[in-house]
């Protein structure tokens, strides 16, 4: 065995290990909460389905759908990054049409001290490959680096068929 | 045999910077049963988030049927993820869980899952498994699927490697 291979191979290892992982991932089943439960006809909680880790609008009306994107504070109460890029995937199994937004809320501001994306995207699931959709706080709302607080993503009319596979975020 | 000094120190010095990184120190991410379940696909006419309760931390199902419930493990890495999984301590049923690992296109792995072979139970005792799954792509993301929850029996807390 060749003692300088086995070297470059921990060295390799080491480093390749030493670059932090800014990606951090849970499906949509794994993260939802229904938004405005209360208001609607039939408690969505009981018509909501998964499906290979989809949560899948299975109602016959609309659904607002919350997902929370947990991040980790650095230390200090501040982010290094000014944005916090989002990537949806939409569910496979629909051609359906929605909206989502990526709320980020100050916890040391007031009550209206949140800042958003501007863009709502819309997006239609491929029935094959699904949909990639991505999200992110413009630098004009967020000024520079944000201080602590905690991010949402909320999709406010889900129709029915429809739904969130995989959401995807930085989350350190 | 012998290994050229500077790249000794290269060595070192890659180690280091892992190491001061975090990288290679043992990570763990936990969370109660009850703050992170979600029940999967409810049989129609059913309502079984009525009737699974919380009992420090842990999802109990006081329902009269089984209820099979997921549970959302959020990660940040490829690879083989070790999971650790207490059930209820006021429980003697039988139950398996599962891992899976989801693209979001439809597709997926299955992990090992871990069956809760429970004979003795008091306040003092539960019983843990440890499933794993492995995470083939960056962006897939985990599920533990825990099926048919019999009546009495729940999750306590879970485990794993983000």
């Amino acid at each position: 065995m060749n003692t300088r291979l086995i070297s470059w191979a921990m060295l390799f290892a080491f480093t390749a290990a030493a670059v932090p992982a800014y990606a951090r991932s849970t499906t949509g089943y794994g993260s939802f909460k229904v938004g405005n439960e209360g208001t609607y006809l039939e408690d969505p909680y009981t018509c909501l389905t998964e499906n290979w880790g989809a949560v899948v609008n299975s109602c016959t009306f609309p659904v607002k759908l919350v997902f929370e994107l947990p991040v980790d504070d650095e230390g200090g109460g501040w982010f290094d990054e000014n944005q916090f890029p989002v990537s949806v995937q939409a569910y496979w199994g629909s051609t359906a049409t929605f909206s989502c937004s990526e709320y980020f809320y100050n916890s040391s501001g007031g009550w209206n001290e949140y800042y958003y994306s501007y863009s709502e995207s819309f997006f239609s699931g491929d029935p094959t490959t699904g949909y990639n959709t991505s999200f992110y706080i413009p630098n004009s709302n967020a000024g520079e680096t944000l201080q602590q607080g905690a991010i949402e993503l909320i999709c406010p009319a889900v129709p029915p068929g429809a739904g969130i596979a995989n959401i995807n975020w930085d989350g350190t | 045999m012998s290994i050229d000094p500077s790249f000794n120190r290269l060595l070192a010095i890659a180690a280091g910077i892992a190491l001061a990184t975090g990288s290679l120190s043992v990570q763990a991410r936990q969370t109660t049963g009850f703050a992170s379940f979600r029940v999967f696909n409810p049989t129609p006419g059913t309502s079984p988030y009525l009737c699974l309760v919380e009992q420090s931390g842990a999802v109990v199902n006081n329902c009269p049927f089984d209820v099979t419930l997921v549970f959302g493990l959020m990660s940040d890495n490829v690879g083989v993820h070790s999971i650790t999984v207490q059930s209820y301590w006021g429980s003697s049923a039988s139950f398996p869980c599962t891992p899976y690992a989801y693209a979001g296109t439809g597709q997926g792995m299955q992990g090992n899952a871990g069956t809760f072979y429970q004979t003795n139970y008091n306040i003092t005792s539960t019983s843990t498994i440890n499933p794993t799954v492995n995470v083939a792509a960056a962006g897939d993301s985990i599920q533990l699927i825990c099926w048919g929850v019999p009546p009495g029996a729940g999750i306590y807390t879970i485990n794993w490697s983000p």
